[in-house]
């Protein structure tokens, strides 16, 4: 507060202005501080999101790759598939499930089947994709998966729109 | 004044409050900015360490997908247990030490730990090995003592070998008795194998039989190999099991009895072994009870009046359809033409294969009988009907007759079996079988190189003639009989001593049909089996002895070569002793008796006290000649005396006598003969190469 007298004035003007100079240097100092620590706590709190973010898309990678290394296991070596359309195929794993189709490839024989993975999460989305070419026979000589040859094999939901490649499709 | 004095005070208090006020403020925000800087430092320093914990997880997950896989294999073993995740996190520390230590090794930073704690079958449905499929493997990263854990779903590069497709065979077989199986196991032609074979071994009759798989077999892992199998010859491959008592048909059968329980361990190329146990039966068998089944197969066609054949044709025939059941073989063939004609017997598995014919004079009926090597015989009959005169073969006798000095002994209509040379004097007697018919001749055939072929017209004696030939015509000295001969019925190892064929001459009868004279002829053998060479068998049963001081002193039988200390004296000796070795032979028809033998044995001596040894190996023949009278066949030991093998003035002598095993150019000559007609006759003589008795 500055108290203006008649005397006083020239001095007390002088002085109040001083004043108000600190109060406004305060407040700006404040203010940089302010805007200082707050850039510093969207920081924290985007980093922390951001890695939060990276580990659960690691470990939905893996977990999609999983189901698909799941998948591709189960029906390798399911000797009534030999042959057969995978159209009608599930595995589920967790919250992922896996389906196969045999779209835009060879139709299957008794020496080999080629399939299509995809792997959809619990909000429908396709998160996972994969195309492998299974070999049943060996010399002639009936071996359900006997080989395994991995045509494609695409993890993320991006990877739909690249589509499915490889192994003559 | 104090007015003034209250302003300025009380400015000085306003100042002094905004100043306060300033810091304070000042103090806060800067407070909570320090505060905030420090919680970012602090939390970026987290977040790097999550980033680096999310990084390394990553990249350690895909270093676990790229290192080989371990798989459970230990048959029985905890899964968690049996892939060792100590050798995972090795196998991983070896990997990640070939990318950026700053990046995936920090060491700067303090504690970097990356474990491995789980591997679990992905399925969860594998408790324990063998198990090849996906693996779920947990792990975990740990920096700065922040850690974070992981798995990651690791591919098998295991493909699962298909178990084989095995079938054994039981291969049975009926050789040689009726009652015995042949008795064989072998893999069928369907059996493959995917992952090849390593090893076979086959379980039977109570034991294990290991056999190395065919050469075509193993082969490489992933290959699908039939097993070599011959079907033409089901003995192929085939892994000996032994010989077993078949049932036979119409005997008690108890099947637990007859059957036998057989097995195959294979280990394959993938190291997994299979086992396989059947129950193979043995059924009860055939063989020896069905008989074989002949047929008469005529090659020459009969044209006339249909199927009638032309008097004297000649017709052959063979026995085309004639077999025996699985397991039997025919060995002998018959042929009757049914005229009273010699038979034809043929010998072997094929000789109703083989084609014979004859000379008809009139119908008959033709047989063939088959008889396998059980006796079981198979008849087959056809007639030949003849157009035209029908006239009969004469009748014939032939007999053979040996005197042994104190008896004659008989032949006809038989084998004799006989150690050439024989002294056999023949008589054939002969009579005409049609109205009218004579006999005009008589023509003996003794078969051998001799060349002699005694002929005549015989003597009239009855309405029979009789041709005996003179006597030294009827000598069969010095005749050899080395090839038996297959003419007339004798064949095999038999051969015929002599053979006639009589004439007889059929007169001509209109009224019958036969416009012109006929003639008819018949034959009559004797056959004769050479006995095998006489079985000579030599050893020495006693050792040499000093002649003056112990003559025949026994010592331990000793069928081998031998060698005896001999203790000869002050004034020498003169040593001798007796060797016994042994005949053996089959009978001859008639008494025999050795004659004439010459033991030729390895002699020598050793003078040793000289002081040198002498061993003069040699095959002695100056041995007394020594007959035994009257032996009959069998087995005889018969002593013999030997000579003065020498004489020694030593105190001390070796003599070493017997027969040196495998010793050549040494033998044992023997002749047998046998009394005829007052006067010995020798055997050729028979030699036979020193043998040590086994």
């Amino acid at each position: 507060m500055c108290i203006h007298t008649a005397d006083s004035r020239p001095t007390t003007r002088r002085q109040c202005g001083q004043a108000g100079a600190a109060l406004a240097v305060v407040l700006g100092v404040t203010l940089l501080l302010t805007i200082i620590g707050l850039a510093l706590l969207s920081y924290i709190f985007t980093s922390l999101r951001v890695t939060d973010e990276a580990t659960r898309q690691a470990d939905k990678s893996r977990a999609v790759d999983a189901a698909l290394e799941l998948a591709v296991q189960k029906w390798r070596f399911d000797e009534t598939l030999v042959g057969q359309s995978c159209d009608d195929l599930e595995v589920s794993r967790g919250d992922l499930v896996v389906t196969c189709d045999n779209d835009g490839v060879p139709a299957p024989t008794t020496q080999r089947r080629i399939l299509n993975l995809t792997v959809s999460d619990g909000d429908g989305d396709d998160v996972g994709f994969a195309r492998v070419k299974i070999l049943d026979e060996s010399n002639d000589s009936a071996w359900v998966g006997f080989r395994l040859q991995v045509c494609d094999w695409l993890i993320g939901a991006a990877a739909k729109s690249e589509g499915l490649r490889g192994c003559a499709a | 004044m104090r007015g003034v004095m209250r302003t300025r005070s009380d400015q000085r208090g306003a100042a002094l409050m905004e100043v306060i006020v300033a810091i304070l403020l000042i103090g806060i925000v800067g407070a909570a900015v320090v505060t905030t800087t420090l919680t970012s430092l602090r939390a970026g320093v987290v977040a790097r360490t999550e980033a680096q914990l999310n990084a390394l997880s990553t990249t350690y997950g895909e270093a676990l997908k790229a290192v080989s896989y371990r798989p459970c294999e230990t048959d029985g073993d905890q899964y968690e247990l049996a892939v060792s995740t100590a050798d995972l996190s090795n196998d991983i520390d070896q990997r990640l030490t070939k990318l950026d230590p700053n990046i995936f090794r920090p060491t700067e930073d303090g504690d970097v730990k990356v474990q491995v704690d789980e591997v679990v079958d992905s399925d969860g449905d594998a408790l324990s090995c063998p198990d090849p499929g996906n693996q779920l493997i947990r792990y975990h990263v740990t920096i700065n003592g922040r850690s974070k854990s992981a798995s990651i779903m690791k591919r098998s590069p295991v493909s699962p070998v298909p178990d084989p497709t095995i079938e054994i065979e039981a291969v049975q077989q009926y050789p040689t008795n009726w009652s015995r199986v042949k008795f064989a196991l072998r893999l069928k032609a369907t059996s493959r194998f995917p992952a090849g074979v390593d090893h076979l071994e086959w379980w039977c009759d109570g034991s294990w039989v290991g056999a190395e798989p065919a050469v075509e077999t193993p082969v490489a892992p992933g290959t699908a190999p039939d097993l070599v199998y011959d079907t033409t010859d089901p003995w192929n491959q085939a892994i000996l099991c032994g010989d077993y008592a078949a049932p036979v048909i119409g005997s008690p059968f108890d099947a637990a009895t007859h059957q036998r329980i057989v097995a195959l361990r294979l280990t394959d190329g993938a190291g997994k072994q299979h086992l396989l146990t059947e129950v193979v039966p043995f059924p009860q068998t055939t063989v020896g009870v069905d008989p074989p089944w002949a047929a008469v197969h005529q090659l020459t066609p009969c044209t006339v009046d249909g199927d009638k054949c032309e008097f004297r044709s000649v017709i052959e025939f063979d026995g085309q359809g004639s077999g025996a059941p699985p397991g039997q073989r025919i060995e002998e063939c018959v042929w009757n033409f049914g005229d009273g004609s010699l038979e034809v017997v043929l010998h072997g598995p094929n000789c109703f294969e083989e084609v014979v014919s004859h000379e008809f004079l009139k119908s008959s009926t033709v047989t063939l009988t088959v008889k396998d090597e059980f006796g079981k015989t198979g008849v087959s009959s056809k007639n030949v009907v003849i157009k035209g005169p029908q006239i009969e073969r004469p009748q014939v006798r032939l007999i053979g007759s040996v005197n042994t000095g104190s008896d004659v002994l008989t032949y006809e209509d038989q084998t004799l079996e006989s150690l050439a040379p024989e002294r056999v004097a023949f008589k054939s007697i002969a009579t005409p079988s049609n109205a009218g018919g004579q006999i005009t001749g008589f023509h003996l055939d003794y078969g051998d190189t001799s060349g002699l072929t005694p002929q005549g017209p015989g003597v009239a004696t009855g309405g029979s003639r009789t041709f005996e030939p003179p006597d030294e015509v009827s000598g069969r000295q010095g005749h050899e009989y080395n090839s038996p001969s297959t003419a007339a019925n004798c064949s095999g190892e038999v051969g015929f001593l002599a053979k006639v064929t009589v004439t007889e001459l059929v007169p001509a009868d209109v009224a019958a049909g036969r416009p012109t004279d006929e003639e008819a002829t018949m034959d009559a053998v004797l056959c004769v089996k050479l006995s095998p060479l006489p079985s000579l068998n030599v050893g020495v049963t006693r050792p040499f002895a000093r002649t003056a001081l112990n003559p025949g002193e026994l010592g331990t039988p000793n069928n081998f070569y031998n060698v005896r200390n001999v203790w000869c004296g002050l004034l020498g000796c003169d040593p001798r002793g007796t060797i016994d070795f042994r005949f053996e032979w089959t009978r001859i028809g008639v008494p025999v008796t050795i004659r004439d033998q010459d033991l030729r044995i390895h002699v020598s001596f050793d003078e040793y006290d000289s002081g040198g040894i002498s061993s003069i190996w040699d095959c002695r023949s100056d041995i007394d000649n020594y007959k035994a009278d009257g032996v009959n066949p069998g087995i005889y030991w018969t002593d013999v005396q030997v000579a003065a093998l020498g004489q020694s003035k030593k105190r001390n002598i070796n003599i070493y006598t017997g027969i040196q095993p495998d010793s050549d150019g040494c033998q044992i000559v023997v002749t047998l003969e046998r009394q005829f007609e007052g006067t010995w006759l020798a055997s050729p003589t028979r030699t036979v190469q020193a043998k040590g008795r086994d």
